[in-house]
């Protein structure tokens, strides 16, 4: 989810930081291979806050605005000191799935992911815990969580965290 | 030939045209309110039976393939292998008339990845014609769900520094949601009324004003009567009062892009002609593949002659929406 509010772009704090750093280092990455200019959107009274990388060319007038909506590369948001990746961060961090580890599944399991379903079986490429999703073509097509549910039996699941679906369904 | 009139005169003309039995009849006959048969009569003359006629046949599906992302051969294939029938539309470089589909168009693996965006033709030849330029500073002041200022991101390669302006509150979540969705990053939306923006100076707008939409009748036939003939006052004045607003807020020498989904005159040419009558604005020849000169006389009323250099689109000749398209240039101080 992100801000309903129009707010203002301010720095991260320490905190904000902690919490992006949390996230890449997961994923095995830092934080310079998804953003160069990270901002966060403060909103009076917010319950959370959307993480951008702002294009360079846009800081002048961002600067000069009193209120915006949205702006630049959205990462994702910091809520309770956690970070929550957004949907099109997913085509930066897929571009270093040959360096990282990401889950990939057939077109079988693509489907089922993009409907918001657990996938078993179906899966290509496997490795535990938060990973992007890729389809059989290398595309990104969502968030989802690698578990072992047995490891004797080698039982391995995808778990759906956010996929392009929720453009469908939440994205308005 | 045209008279000289006062303001309030012409107004009347404009607004408050009398309605003939012919009119009556036809608008009866096809489900219109009849003020908009008139209207039709007034500038169509014989054609206008060609025109109701070609209203009742709904209007086909059509696609802007997002080359920011993906190669348009690489999108066809795609549609191709999944049972999707496309075929090009000659006048759009980047757009596609589905003839066929085994699914909804707008729910594929390839729309959720941000492949394509479902557009009319006439919204898409919009922005071919305003011809955006890569690095300027663009305001669209009425942006959702983001059909042209997408096409204006990805005709410039995201280098633009594009403000997206929109007041409503239930159409800003789907203008985000379609910026993301399709790649773009180099924009800042604003949820304000346009009218009241503080920004200045920018090289180029594009004002697609709210109208009366009807020109979207083959696609939404309510349309036809949804709307009171005491509304176009209203629709006029918001449109003459927003194109006053972009004058004020674009450079000396920059150029703004006015269009309207509509075949209404008050939409069209007689905003055009009122803005050129009190301020410091020329119009640009509009260069379009297709489109008929803008009209320079109704029902009397002969608008400033360079009103002809804007373009009206119409459903029956031309195949798309009805359209009202001009361009114009801020004079240097």
């Amino acid at each position: 989810m992100q801000a309903e509010k129009g707010g203002k772009l301010v720095n991260l704090s320490k905190s904000d930081l902690k919490a992006l750093e949390n996230f890449v280092s997961q994923l095995g990455i830092n934080i310079s291979s998804i953003a160069t200019n990270l901002k966060k959107l403060e909103i009076e009274n917010g319950k959370y806050n959307d993480i951008f990388d702002i294009p360079i060319q846009l800081e002048i007038i961002v600067n000069s605005l009193e209120s915006i909506y949205t702006t630049g590369f959205y990462l994702g948001y910091i809520k309770n000191n956690k970070f929550y990746p957004g949907l099109t961060l997913l085509r930066r961090i897929s571009r270093l799935c040959n360096e990282i580890n990401c889950i990939k599944l057939n077109k079988k399991g693509e489907k089922q992911f993009l409907y918001g379903k657990i996938v078993k079986n179906n899966i290509i490429s496997f490795k535990e815990g938060l990973r992007v999703i890729l389809n059989e073509n290398d595309e990104p097509i969502g968030w989802g969580i690698g578990k072992v549910i047995n490891r004797k039996k080698e039982i391995k699941i995808v778990e759906p965290v956010k996929d392009l679906g929720w453009y469908l369904r939440r994205g308005g | 030939m045209g008279i000289n009139l006062n303001e309030s005169e012409k107004e009347n003309k404009i607004f408050s045209y009398e309605i003939s039995n012919e009119a009556k009849s036809l608008a009866e006959k096809y489900g219109y309110s009849d003020y908009i048969v008139e209207r039709y009569i007034k500038l169509l003359g014989e054609e206008v039976i060609d025109l109701l006629e070609f209203n009742e046949i709904p209007m086909p599906q059509t696609i802007r393939c997002n080359d920011f992302l993906v190669s348009c051969d690489e999108l066809e294939k795609r549609l191709k292998n999944k049972g999707i029938k496309i075929q090009k539309i000659p006048f759009l470089p980047h757009g596609y008339e589905i003839i066929e589909s085994p699914y909804n168009v707008g729910a594929t693996h390839e729309y959720l990845m941000g492949y394509y965006y479902l557009q009319d033709p006439g919204s898409m030849l919009v922005v071919y014609l305003m011809n955006p330029l890569k690095n300027s500073f663009i305001i669209d002041m009425a942006s959702a769900p983001g059909g042209k200022a997408s096409q204006i991101l990805q005709l410039t390669k995201d280098s633009v520094k594009l403000v997206s302006v929109e007041l409503k509150k239930a159409r800003i979540k789907a203008l985000r949601s379609n910026l993301q969705r399709m790649g773009f990053s180099s924009y800042i939306i604003l949820e304000t009324d346009a009218r009241k923006l503080s920004l200045k100076n920018s090289d180029m707008i594009l004002l697609d004003s709210p109208s009366s939409g009807e020109g979207i009748i083959r696609k939404d036939p309510k349309r036809k009567s949804s709307r009171p003939r005491s509304d176009m006052r209203k629709i006029h004045l918001l449109q003459y009062q927003l194109l006053n607003k972009a004058i004020d807020i674009v450079k000396p020498g920059g150029e703004i892009t006015y269009a309207a989904c509509s075949t209404a005159i008050e939409e069209g040419e007689f905003v055009i002609d009122r803005v050129l009558n009190k301020r410091n604005v020329d119009t640009i020849k509009v260069d379009s593949p297709i489109g008929d000169k803008a009209y320079e006389e109704f029902n009397g009323i002969v608008f400033d002659d360079r009103v002809k250099n804007c373009i009206r689109l119409w459903p029956h000749k031309h195949g798309t929406e009805g359209f009202f398209i001009c361009k114009l240039r801020k004079e240097e101080n």
